[in-house]
């Protein structure tokens, strides 16, 4: 199955840059203005989703935005693959594997299926902020290694209400995007060490300025929760992302996540390349 | 590398902050409309990105498709007409309403977004600064729902 699942992200990567080369269906966005799926495979920026949704499909178009992430810490390193659907700039599915690995040999392997829901407003025009709804389920590959841990639950699943705007005159006439999101979560560490039976609420947001419109730099906060047992930290990063045209994107991160299962100032650096088609 | 790693760190603490009043001061401080006609080149930068955007109307058929019938030099004269308006000039727009103008042509929220780019070309073509393609930009878009969906 991780074979598998690992063989068809790269399939559908490789297929996205065909795509991308020729001329794509969804396409009927402003530039930039998708994002990027984000390491749990919904769109947003790189460490949580954001209210916008993946690919460029305006109303009556369907889109497609495969993506490749690295995120290498000082103890551990995280590498996700993610494909996601978009349709009518109103719905978006995704699916993504997320295998992080531990000091020596140790990995840990889970998937995520998401949905998100446009409920109102728009990104760009109007002065309402676009509001959505995103659902993650998670499930770990091998629940046998957290059972051998005594992590209660090997799968869960996230809700996310978020709220994104982007001022087209914003910070020094330049667009400016902000999210605020509100998450319902029983994952801990995002659910790379398990689930929990209780779930809790958590804040998340983003701030981004676009130099121009091929260029964004910004910043991300996820609150984590605190589960009691291993202390998680908040997480946090600022990102340099380049939208070069609408088939090829990408994204730089120093990201800081703190302490990780008892190994503290896991810092390091996040890249993520995306192709949209 | 420990010391930049330690500075890159207390940026991405603070940034956010940073950005913050940043946003505060941006808001604080609102556009004068008329300054934008002046930042265009008043009368003789107006008709230069209205011809620029002639241009790439005519170059990119998703939008071309709407301009079937239209008559360039009259739609011309009302573009600058309405760039120069809405820029805070001294003008005065002669033609139809917005939604009159594109009444029965059912312009998908795509097909604006198509022209919203040719702006950007052709701003970008005559050379405005970023600063000013975005004013005009944010005017533009104050006009959607006029224009999308009649």
């Amino acid at each position: 199955m991780p074979r598998k699942f690992a063989i068809g992200t790269i399939l559908s990567f490789a297929a996205a840059f065909v795509g991308a080369a020729s001329a794509y269906a969804g396409d009927g966005k402003l530039l930039g203005t998708s994002g990027l799926l984000s390491i749990e495979g919904s769109a947003g920026g790189g460490i949580i989703p954001w209210a916008v949704l993946a690919s460029y499909a305006e109303a009556e178009q369907m889109g497609f935005s495969a993506s490749v992430a690295n995120v290498n810490l000082r103890d551990y390193r995280l590498r996700t693959g993610a494909l996601a659907f978009g349709v009518g700039n109103r719905v978006e599915f995704s699916a993504s594997n997320q295998r992080f690995e531990l000091p020596g040999d140790a990995r840990l392997s889970q998937n995520i299926f998401g949905a998100k829901l446009r409920v109102a407003g728009d990104l760009i025009y109007g002065r309402a902020p676009q509001l959505a709804i995103t659902l993650q389920h998670k499930r770990h590959q091998d629940p046998s290694i957290l059972n051998a841990l005594g992590v209660p639950l090997s799968t869960g699943t996230d809700v996310v209400f978020s709220a994104a705007k982007l001022w087209i005159d914003g910070v020094l006439n330049r667009n400016t995007l902000a999210n605020i999101s509100l998450r319902r979560t029983s994952a801990r560490e995002i659910g790379l060490l398990g689930f929990n039976h209780s779930a809790k609420w958590v804040a998340e947001g983003a701030i981004a300025v676009l130099p121009n419109r091929f260029w964004a730099i910004g910043a991300e906060f996820r609150q984590k929760p605190d589960f009691g047992g291993l202390p998680e930290s908040h997480w946090r990063d600022v990102f340099v992302a380049w939208f070069p045209k609408k088939g090829i994107s990408t994204a730089v991160a120093y990201v800081d996540l703190g302490t990780i299962a008892g190994r503290k100032s896991q810092t390091g650096f996040f890249f993520t390349l995306q192709a949209n088609f | 590398m420990k010391n930049l790693t330690q500075i890159v760190a207390s940026t991405a603490k603070s940034l956010p902050l940073a950005i913050f009043f940043l946003l505060a001061i941006a808001c604080a401080n609102k556009t004068q409309p008329d300054l934008l006609y002046q930042e265009l080149g008043a009368q003789a930068g107006v008709t230069r990105l209205a011809d620029a955007l002639i241009v790439e109307i005519k170059a990119n058929p998703k939008v071309m498709i709407f301009f079937q019938d239209t008559q360039f030099d009259y739609f011309r004269d009302r573009l600058i007409e309405d760039i120069c308006v809405r820029s805070g000039g001294p003008c005065t727009y002669q033609g139809l309403s917005m939604a009159d103008a594109h009444s029965g042509m059912e312009i998908r929220e795509s097909e604006f977004n198509f022209f919203v780019e040719d702006t950007q070309k052709a701003m970008q073509a005559i050379g405005l600064k970023t600063s000013t393609q975005n004013k005009l930009l944010a005017l533009l878009a104050l006009e959607r729902n006029e224009i999308i969906r009649q």
